[in-house]
């Protein structure tokens, strides 16, 4: 890749990400409000997978993983397994929280 | 008699749990001590000569990361916001692909041995020791308040006056770390994990069995309890925001990539994908457990009260639980589920001390490592024998020891909780330092002088938005431009809290402010030239792992041998192995490949190892290896006993 072009990569990459970090949790309070379980879950997700993803971006852009080579391609996978798994285990959680009855509540 | 953490011990209770402490001091005293014989020089004294199972380093994290203050600050926030309490253990997934394809490999192959180290190699001496303040500041802040805390408990239960039980705290934990180094810290926080999980579960247990099981816990739970976050923004002190963007971005990335005791456990492991598996040990399984060890007994306090109130004020088999202050949670609902029994109760207030020990073994053991690597050795005496730096080191962990016992007068002497001197302390001294390794690690441009002025500026930026006194700002108007609201136009950027307490958003507004400053300096100065920072930046590590090698990387995966006998070939080199044919063709290695052999006993963990290279392979017809006395020597080999080898690179 051309010097310009990833010049042009990583100004892009800063305007988008100050966009989503001004619109995102904006448009998730509007939709949700603030109070809801779920908001905090996604404004937790949505950045976490916006830095997430700029931390894959880098590390394949720079040649830190390359598929093939040595263990590099499971790490990989480890990664975006690990990310899946947090994000199901705190969904999970929240419902269990939202659906099993309190009872000092009765 | 009514101690200082509401409960009543009888003077024979507080002998029993008095002697059980005492005990448990006396005994990982003794087992670290046994370790100073697995330190030859300096650098199995601080790295243990990167040997170490990825399983050994991460299971030694587990106490490393949970301080004498974990179990009472987290069972605090457990019993005030629920659940909500592990965010701080649960939320590093984010800076993960950084830390595993980034910092970890460039630390690793670039043999650095300190973070400062580090700042010179990438930038300049200047840089280095701008870098040495700044952590050192933050590790003797670290060991001073684990010591304050631990003194706050015993002071609390026994009565101890805490300018007695610091310094014969400090004194048996300064024994171990200072003749045993890394090996001795490794194995005692080992065992001390398990101390920690064990008594952190039976009081759990003791909690549940009280409230009639885990579906009467769940249920006598509020849903605002069970969550795993707490409310976007209400809670000034505990909110989402806050916390994604103070700890789970600024607080990990700090714990994770600048926290020397830390990174010197990465160091001893013995390549860098058991690294990465130690990471996702890490990660995955010991910050969520450690998050229930340490606030679970919160969660069980919250349904326990509800419970009781619901009940008509008292349960069956206990006495009525009245938690006036917060903080002393974990103290009282232990002592009340375990029935008033001394010597469980003992057995778990020893593993409190143990959180203490196996946090601040660490930072000493780290604190010598700077001292030693970045003053003594280059500013004080550079050419000296490996005795010599050795019993520096050992010097330099007394004096690390001695300098936490003498912050804690200043501690003992500050206002506010527990929680607030803390945080005050961390999110002012973090931000400029994790923002430059992060632009030097993964960005080649940044320059020298930037990572200077940015760290000197962050700093001194990040100080200010905490303001001046009233009084001063009456006396002199013009003080009151600095101060919180500096901090507010970030925290409405990014919907965080709008209320000017911050404590979380200080460290992202410093993170800001030092990332703005380096960014602008960079493009005015003029970068390194690309071969004087190979391997140091994420862009040359192919090149760095070459250098770490010293030829080209062989990154075909192999067999591992197991059980393979020793014989000697003293014609062979210093750490230069010979193999046969077939067990090359196995391993896949070729001549001039880095081997590691070990002891076949898994369960040693690497403690008897050692680095090779492959040499020719020798045709005596037997699939054994062949080693020089003086590397068997080196590996801390049993005679008789076989090794397994597998290929590194």
């Amino acid at each position: 890749m051309t010097q310009a072009k990833v010049r042009i990569q990583v100004i892009a990459t800063i305007i988008g990400s100050l966009v989503f970090i001004y619109v995102y949790p904006r448009a998730l309070v509007n939709w949700l409000g603030e109070s809801n379980a779920w908001t905090s879950y996604l404004y937790l997700y949505g950045f976490g997978l916006w830095f997430f993803s700029l931390g894959i971006w880098l590390i394949l852009s720079t040649g830190a993983c390359q598929f093939g080579r040595g263990r590099d391609s499971f790490w990989f996978k480890v990664l975006i397994g690990g990310f899946i798994y947090f994000a199901l285990l705190h969904a999970g959680w929240i419902v269990a929280a939202l659906t099993v009855p309190f009872k000092g509540a009765v | 008699m009514e101690q200082g953490f509401g409960i009543e011990l009888a003077r024979t209770a507080t002998i029993v749990i008095g002697a059980i402490v005492i005990g448990y001091f006396i005994m990982i005293t003794a087992f670290g001590t046994y370790f100073a014989r697995f330190s030859k020089d300096v650098n199995d004294f601080f790295f243990s000569g990167q040997r170490f199972a990825w399983w050994l380093a991460a299971a030694s994290m587990i106490a490393t990361g949970i301080g004498s203050y974990s179990y009472l600050k987290y069972s605090e926030q457990g019993y005030n916001t629920g659940m909500s309490s592990t965010m701080t253990y649960m939320n590093d997934w984010f800076i993960v692909p950084f830390f595993m394809f980034g910092w970890l490999p460039i630390i690793y192959f670039a043999r650095v041995r300190s973070i400062p180290e580090y700042f010179e190699r990438r930038f300049n001496r200047t840089a280095r020791y701008i870098a040495v303040t700044i952590i050192l500041a933050y590790m003797f802040f670290y060991i001073g308040y684990n010591l304050f805390t631990i003194a706050i408990a015993l002071q609390g239960m026994f009565g101890i006056p805490i300018f007695w039980s610091v310094p014969i705290v400090a004194v048996f934990l300064g024994a171990y770390v200072t003749f045993g180094g890394q090996t001795a810290v490794i194995f005692t926080d080992l065992f001390q994990g398990i101390m920690l999980y064990l008594a952190g579960g039976i009081a759990i247990m003791a909690g549940i069995f009280a409230l009639g099981g885990f579906g009467e816990w769940w249920g006598w739970l509020p849903e605002t309890h069970r969550l795993p976050f707490v409310h976007l923004t209400e809670n000034a002190k505990f909110n989402t925001s806050g916390l994604f963007w103070g700890e789970a971005l600024a607080g990990s990335i700090a714990f994770t990539f600048m926290n020397q005791g830390f990174i010197m456990r990465y160091l001893a492991i013995k390549s860098v994908n058991d690294g990465r598996k130690a990471a996702l040990f890490n990660v995955l399984v010991t910050l969520p457990l450690s998050a229930i060890i340490v606030g679970a007994v919160g969660w069980v306090a919250k349904s326990l009260i509800i419970k009781q109130t619901a009940m008509g004020g008292v349960l069956e088999g206990l006495d009525p639980i009245h938690i006036e202050n917060t903080f002393h949670t974990f103290i009282i609902v232990c002592w009340e589920t375990l029935q008033h029994n001394p010597w469980v109760f003992g057995f778990v207030i020893a593993a409190l001390t143990a959180a203490l020990m196996s946090t601040i073994d660490t930072l000493i053991n780290a604190c010598a490592a700077i001292f030693v690597y970045d003053i003594y050795k280059p500013l004080i005496k550079p050419e000296a024998s490996d005795k010599h730096y050795l019993g520096a080191a050992r010097l330099a962990s007394v004096l690390a020891t001695v300098i936490g016992v003498l912050l804690v007068i200043w501690f003992s002497k500050q206002k506010g909780s527990l929680m607030s001197i803390h945080y005050k302390g961390i999110m002012v001294i973090i931000p400029s330092i994790v923002t430059t390794i992060f632009l030097g690690a993964f960005w080649k441009r940044f320059t020298a002088p930037a990572a200077c002025v940015s760290m000197i500026a962050g700093s001194v930026i990040t100080v200010l938005s905490n303001g001046f006194p009233e009084a001063w700002v009456q006396t002199v108007p013009f003080l009151g431009y600095f101060g919180p609201q500096w901090i507010d136009p970030i925290a409405k950027f990014v919907c965080g809290p709008d209320n000017g307490i911050y404590i979380y958003m200080r460290a992202l507004f410093g993170m800001i402010a030092t990332g703005v400053i380096g960014v602008a300096v960079t493009f005015m100065t003029q970068p390194r030239k690309e071969e004087d920072i190979t391997g140091l930046t994420i862009g040359t590590l192919d090149a760095g792992m070459r250098k770490y090698k010293d030829g080209k990387p062989n990154h075909k995966p192999g067999e591992k041998l197991r059980r393979v006998k020793v014989d000697f070939d003293d014609r062979l080199a210093f750490k230069r192995i010979a193999l046969t044919s077939a067990m090359m063709k196995r391993m896949k290695t070729d001549e001039g490949d880095m081997v590691y052999v070990e002891d076949s006993r898994w369960y040693l963990g690497g403690l008897r190892s050692v680095h090779t290279k492959a040499g020719p392979a020798h045709d005596q017809g037997e699939d054994l290896v062949l080693m020089s006395k003086e590397t068997w020597e080196d590996a801390f080999f049993i005679e008789g006993n076989p090794v397994t080898m597998e290929k590194i690179f």
